[in-house]
């Protein structure tokens, strides 16, 4: 198996299991879980939760430079894993309904992915240095080759502005969803 | 070295105030509807309760149904400030809500009732195999599958509208699976089914008499129900059908009242001419082989009283002479001397 794809077989894996088992509650409901559910409650926490490990263990991990809880490339593994499995958990927490702040918190969580598999397919496909693999670029004059990989990389640094902030925003409507749907829902009484 | 981590972002933290402030000024604008899972119900006509005809009339008014859950009241509260009939009903534990809110475990408004489920959504949703339908009166215990084998729904019997039922369609039904039956039944009972049944596990087909206080022994359990309970035309008629022997059988009696009306006394339901009798206060061998004693020997008028004159060896004139010089107050009554026919001193 190439090492470049082992994350997406982890998620495919995981997302694989958490879709059995969804399939048996869709199954006995007849209809897909209301969101507000024993279980589409419980599938949203723990994608939330999973979406919270993605946005903060691999940057603490960076931080760490002395850490020994695993490389960095495994922690990166980690979160491109933890990014796509969170984000369907909440795509079934929605039972498919996308009204108002619920349904701006799942389009923000569809970009914020989207951006993260464009910034990886960008990582990957331009190479760090000029004798990196994927080939060399620019024909064969180094000067050329070396300005061309500065641009590529700073198109891939431009990606990085628009996932990380994006997360804000997602982090910032997926609050006011909790808060909201608390009130309106789980705490009514 | 980086000393912060990736994730902290001034553009991101800008993004995330901008968009809670957004959230902050369409509430303010158009109240709380940006926390709406739903569209509410906008199909239901009818006299307006509370100001509106429908929920999607409360528009923006959120807290019309969603009291704040630090506040006393609740959902409930909420629903029956407009919704006073249900109210009444709750109130006086009559009709359906009456019934259900005295479960000991009773069901929310909104277990039933859900919204947020479009325009056109259902505002009742009810589970037939679930909804404790006994607290109408009457149980679906029998009624799981039609006799075809297919799942009941609410709509096989209540076809109209759930609240409104008409009995014709027992008959509907039965007379499909029975018609021979059916006829001779509403012959005999009339076509008022539901004084008489409750759906429950006993009744119909299921019923048992012997879960009742009264067993059909002998030849009672070969003997039509009408014969016993005539004219019943509800569970209460059959209930109060007496229990005696004399209610049903002082025709049959050839004592003619002499024996009194306790004829279990000797009597079982096997067959009349079997009977016995425990006579524990005189022997009835007494004579011995000589003379075979009948009731009517000693008890020549009625059973509570007797006398020892009716046979040859205890005439009144002998037993006069039998007790000459003694204090006898009371010769009639022999067996306070002589208790199971024994000489005095035995």
């Amino acid at each position: 198996m190439r090492s470049r794809s082992r994350e997406l077989w982890y998620a495919l894996v995981a997302i694989v299991v958490v879709t059995a088992l969804y399939l048996i509650a869709y199954l006995q409901a007849g209809a897909f879980p209301s969101a507000s559910g024993l279980v589409g409650h419980g599938i949203g926490i723990l994608g939330s939760i999973l979406m919270l490990m993605t946005a903060t263990l691999y940057s603490v991990r960076k931080l760490l430079t002395e850490a020994r809880w695993g490389s960095v490339a495994a922690w990166l593994r980690f979160h491109m894993v933890t990014g796509l499995v969170g984000p369907y958990m909440v795509l079934l927490h929605t039972a498919m309904k996308f009204q108002g702040l619920a349904g701006l918190t799942m389009l923000l969580t569809v970009i914020v992915v989207i951006s993260g598999l464009v910034g990886r397919y960008l990582y990957t496909a331009v190479p760090r240095t000029i004798d990196g693999a994927g080939g060399a670029t620019g024909g064969p004059d180094p000067e050329r080759r070396r300005d061309k990989l500065a641009a590529q990389r700073r198109a891939a640094a431009t990606w990085h502005i628009l996932h990380v902030p994006l997360t804000w925003a997602l982090f910032a409507a997926a609050f006011v969803h909790v808060v909201a749907a608390l009130y309106y829902a789980t705490l009514q009484r | 070295m980086n000393h912060r981590p990736g994730f902290v972002s001034a553009t991101g933290i800008v993004i995330a105030v901008v968009l809670l402030l957004g959230v902050l000024a369409w509430t303010l604008a158009k109240g709380p509807v940006l926390f709406s899972s739903g569209p509410l119900n906008a199909a239901a006509k009818g006299p307006a309760l509370g100001g509106v005809t429908n929920h999607a009339d409360l528009a923006g008014d959120c807290g019309a149904c969603h009291p704040a859950p630090w506040s006393s009241r609740t959902m409930a509260d909420a629903c029956l400030a407009c919704h006073q009939g249900v109210g009444d009903q709750i109130k006086t534990g009559k009709g359906i809500h009456g019934g259900l809110a005295g479960m000991r475990s009773s069901p929310t408004c909104r277990g039933c009732h859900p919204e947020h489920h479009g325009a056109n959504g259902a505002l009742t949703v009810l589970d037939p195999q679930s909804f404790p339908h006994d607290v109408t009166g009457y149980s679906l215990s029998g009624h799981e599958r039609t006799a075809k084998g297919a799942r009941f729904t609410c709509a096989d019997c209540h076809p109209k509208d759930l609240m409104s039922f008409d009995q014709a369609i027992c008959a509907d039904c039965h007379a499909g699976i029975d018609a021979g039956f059916m006829k001779q039944h509403e012959a005999t009972y009339g076509k008022d089914c539901l004084p008489c049944h409750d759906g429950g596990p006993l009744d119909g087909a299921n019923f048992d008499h012997s879960k009742t206080s009264f067993k059909l022994t002998g030849k009672h359990a070969a003997v039509a129900c009408d014969k016993c309970h005539p004219e019943a035309r509800s569970l209460r008629d059959f209930q109060g059908a007496p229990q005696d022997c004399y209610s049903c059988h002082a025709e049959d009696d050839e004592h003619q009242g002499s024996f009194g009306q306790q004829c279990e006394q000797c009597h079982t339901a096997e067959s009349w001419a079997d009977a016995t009798f425990d006579h524990a206060v005189f022997p009835v061998n007494h004579g011995g082989d000589e003379e075979k004693a009948t009731c009517e020997t000693c008890h020549p008028t009625d059973v509570k009283t007797y006398t020892c004159y009716g046979c040859h060896a205890h005439t009144e004139g002998n037993v006069r002479d039998q007790h000459e010089g003694k204090s006898i107050a009371e010769l009639a009554d022999c067996i306070r001397c002589h208790p199971g026919g024994r000489p005095a001193g035995d």
